[in-house]
């Protein structure tokens, strides 16, 4: 193992010189499921993250490519582990075509910086996975981790244009175009988009972008039980209105939430959806939503301003327990029918 | 097994009123809607159930005959015309709505339902299917599927792989799995979602969960009428840079509203050279900023006259024009040959220019209708298919008409699919390693290539005849890169 290590150390630091760091000192903080790589490698660029595979396929050894991390509680154990691929160094912008609503961003961009850099032109990528400021482009689309705000946007692999991937091997592929429109070949971006990292490592990406919403702005309704909840939840989605995320939250969500983000939402079962329009039809979807809200039993509607409303959408979006933590918490993602959540939840709850 | 042996296994699965084999009736499914190749089938058989798919997949698998699946046949890239000697299954019979649940807002239907059928069942309680393709009265759900097909109105709401939650399908090794899942978060690869758009070369759908989408609360139909092209497309790519979403933006240059004017009379101005049908949709509130939005764009870029539809008939009025296009097209060229090139929308003028000195270059008329908002462009070179060597000819033109759209940095197919229609140009669309993933992909699936051999990828082997009689072996020679 040892010799491998060195022989794919030794090549690549002939190969590639500074655009490869390596390094045996940080390993600890790329620990997956209680095992620990040998070595942590950051390319510069899309060419050197090709000489790592290829040196690391020569070597045979296991890599694992490694965004910001936030998925790393997710799924088994690998059964072995030598390399950790860092994107940290391959985080820029690549071009922003904002005429076109596309932005072409490296694999490591954070969401967050992918957000600012849309953002700055009234547009959106409309992502919204846990965690944005550490999660990666890359890695959301490739775990096609979605957010609350799915239900607006669509899920995260619909906003993939182009993909430029490398294989285990070594070798570059591009997938798609720079159209919103294409059905030229087999699909591979969807292909790999869920596929987590292990199909190919994705080094850039073209992502499509909406016209961000002008304001923003969220309403809230105490329910007696998970059941009403969900029911007037299903209202709303039966309805003509189109909100940007809609989250039933229980009790301990609820009471977590208010220390996370100075919201508080009135229990023991909200249900809090946020709009997003021009100024006309803002106000008449907030005012229609109430309206459902409270023929459907809903009490204490609330009303949150735009910056509220923001606040408490990150908040939503990032799973309990607020900053990302190795902590000892289980979560479960579920889906199903909507009339079945209630069910779940109920499940859920009990099993806890 | 000799033939007849085949046949009769065939027939114990079907019956024998649902296989045909009389050359007069196979060659009846000889293409889909694009004519200019054939492809006699040895069998065709009509099941009615995934079961007896399953057991016709395992039938052809033991005898080693490739499988062809067929929805309407309103494919336009040669996807459903058969490999000769190949067995063509139909799904005429497979038609039934199995589910809707709007509670739910989904609906299971078997691969066979007409597209519109389902809408038109749903309708009456406020949903509707939302993928439309123009072919929308004939095709079927699970060609859509097959096709990822787009429309109009995918501008808004998407393809048709947005609207597919699963899928049942049986596998070339005759197992039936079934791909997503009711929900939205299915874990594990979105193998759905590779499967959709594959063009039955990885398996056989047979049944389909897909969304259903609330009507919209109100529409608005306008007509934007230009004496520039150039000043079409700008405004089209400039709709786009304000980031208003229409439900809908096409395209249709002057010969497009000549022969439309002259078969429906949907009111278009036959002095302008080009026209937009812009559809809004949704909340009377959010969709009215966007009008004033979107008249301003068409007035800043020169637009000769700006109408909104007043009454529900000037609205269908409107819309029929766009619906009749291609069947208007008989009246001004004995056939045409339409091509589905797609482009980044900023370069639709750009692209548009040059097929014009494409068009002059072969003396072939090029008109165009299209999915403007999507940049989807929709080509038509017509054409006189019984001229000696025409076809050929056409064929070569619209090659050149995909290369300039790969040139803007496109892509030869925005809806309809490769087929075996565009499968020469793939090797100018992917380099040589992208095309041998793809291959091996499809390999890992279908190992036998059982499944509509020689559609999608590059393949000397399998060569369709050309219609009119000529030997221009597609595959073959002539390879341009
Ligand atoms: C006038 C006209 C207008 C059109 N407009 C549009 C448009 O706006 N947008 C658009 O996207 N397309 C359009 N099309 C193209 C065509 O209608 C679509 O591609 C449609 O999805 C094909 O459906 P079909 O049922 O006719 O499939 P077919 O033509 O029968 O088959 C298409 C492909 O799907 C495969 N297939 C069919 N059923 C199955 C199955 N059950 N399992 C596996 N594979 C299967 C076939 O093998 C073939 O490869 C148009 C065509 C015409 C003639």
């Amino acid at each position: 193992m040892a010799n491998k290590l060195d022989s794919f150390a030794r090549s690549l630091e002939a190969d590639s010189g500074d655009a490869v760091s390596l390094s045996d000192g940080r390993v600890a903080s790329f620990r997956l499921s209680g095992m620990t790589p040998s070595v942590v490698v950051s390319p510069a660029d899309h060419e050197a993250l090709c000489r790592v595979l290829t040196r690391a396929n020569e070597a045979g050894l296991a890599v694992f490519p490694w965004g910001g991390g936030t998925g790393r509680g997710t799924g088994y154990a690998p059964f072995r582990y030598d390399v950790a691929l860092s994107l940290e160094r391959m985080s820029k912008a690549v071009e922003f075509l904002k005429d076109d609503l596309t932005a072409v961003v490296q694999a490591g961009m954070s969401v967050e910086d992918l957000n600012r850099l849309t953002g700055a032109e009234g547009q959106t990528a409309g992502l919204d996975p846990p965690h944005p400021g550490t999660s990666t482009v890359g890695g959301t689309i490739i775990a096609d981790r979605s957010g609350p705000m799915r239900v607006r946007w669509g899920k995260a692999r619909d906003r993939v244009m182009r993909m430029k991937v490398v294989l285990a091997n070594g070798e570059t592929h591009t997938y798609g175009a720079l159209v919103v429109k294409n059905v030229t070949g087999y699909d591979m971006n969807r292909l790999l988009s869920g596929s987590w990292g292990t199909l190919a490592v994705v080094t850039e990406l073209a992502i499509r972008l909406y016209k961000a919403p002008d304001r923003i702005e969220a309403r809230a309704a105490s329910f007696s039980s998970t059941d009403a909840a969900f029911k007037a939840a299903r209202a709303l989605t039966a309805s003509p209105l189109m909100p940007v995320w809609a989250e039933v939250v229980d009790a301990a969500r609820i009471a977590a939430l208010a220390p996370e983000c100075g919201v508080a939402l009135p229990g023991p079962v909200s249900l809090v959806a946020s709009f997003g329009d021009f100024e006309e039809g803002l106000n008449d979807q907030l005012a229609r939503f109430e309206e459902i809200l409270a023929k459907e039993g809903g009490d204490d509607i609330l009303r949150f301003d735009d910056k509220q409303t923001a606040r408490l959408g990150r908040a939503l979006a990032d799973p309990p327990g607020g900053e990302f933590s190795d902590s000892e918490a289980l979560a479960f993602r579920a889906s199903g029918r909507l009339d079945q959540l209630p069910r779940f939840a109920e499940a859920a709850r009990r099993a806890a | 097994m000799d033939s007849a042996g085949f046949i009769q296994k065939l027939t114990d699965v079907v019956g024998e009123q649902f296989i045909h084999t009389e050359p007069v009736a196979l060659r009846t499914y000889d293409c889909d809607a694009l004519t200019i190749y054939k492809g006699v089938p040895s069998a065709v058989v009509l099941p009615e159930s995934t079961e007896e798919v399953r057991r016709i997949v395992e039938i052809c698998r033991e005898c080693h005959v490739p499988l062809i699946a067929r929805g309407a046949g309103t494919g336009l890239s040669g996807g459903a015309t058969p490999l000769p000697g190949g067995v063509l299954v139909v799904f005429t019979r497979m038609n039934r709505i199995l589910e809707i649940d709007y509670e739910n807002h989904l609906a299971r239907v078997q691969t066979g339902v007409v597209n519109l059928h389902l809408t038109k069942k749903t309708l009456p309680h406020g949903f509707h299917y939302a993928p439309d393709p123009s072919s929308q009265a004939a095709c079927t759900i699970g060609g859509n599927a097959a096709e990822n097909a787009g429309g109009a109105h995918c501008l808004k709401y998407g393809m048709t792989t947005n609207h597919v939650l699963e899928m049942t399908v049986v596998l070339p090794s005759g197992e039936v799995v079934h791909l997503g899942a009711d929900g939205e978060d299915a874990p594990g690869l979105d193998l759905r979602g590779f499967f959709i758009g594959s063009e039955g070369t990885f398996a056989i759908i047979t049944e389909l969960t897909v969304r259903l989408t609330p009507n919209p609360e109100s529409v608005r139909t306008m007509l934007a009428c230009f004496s520039q092209v150039g000043d079409a497309c700008r405004t089209v790519s400039d709709v786009i840079a304000t980031g208003a979403v229409p439900a809908a933006m096409e395209l249709m240059d002057r010969y497009t509203i000549e022969a439309v004017e002259t078969v429906v009379q949907a009111g278009y101005p036959r002095n302008a050279e080009a026209v937009l049908l812009i559809e809004l949709d949704g909340l009377p509130s959010s969709i009215k900023p966007l009008e004033t939005l979107i008249r301003d764009v068409c007035e800043k870029n020169n637009c000769s006259s700006f109408r909104i539809a007043q009454t529900e008939e000037e609205r269908e009025n409107l819309w029929m024009g766009r619906k009749k296009a291609f069947g208007a097209f008989g009246v001004i060229a004995p056939a045409y040959y339409c091509l589905d090139g797609t482009v980044p929308r900023s370069k639709l003028a750009q692209v548009l220019e040059e097929f014009e000195e494409i068009s002059a270059r072969y003396g072939l008329r090029i008109t165009n209708v299209f999915h403007a908002g999507d940049g989807s462009l929709h080509p038509n070179v017509l054409f006189d298919d019984q001229a000696p060597g025409e076809t050929e000819r056409v064929i070569e033109c619209g090659a050149e008409v995909l290369r300039a759209c790969i040139r803007a940095g496109g892509v030869l197919s925005g809806e309809h699919g490769i087929g075996l229609e565009k499968i020469r140009e793939m090797k100018e669309q992917f380099d040589e390693p992208t095309l041998g993933i793809m291959e091996r992909v499809r390999d890992a699936v279908d190992q036998d290539g059982l499944m509509n051999p020689g559609k999608i990828m590059p393949d000397e082997e399998h060569i369709f005849p050309l219609a009119s009689g000529g030997a221009l072996a597609r595959m073959g020679g002539g390879m341009t890169k």
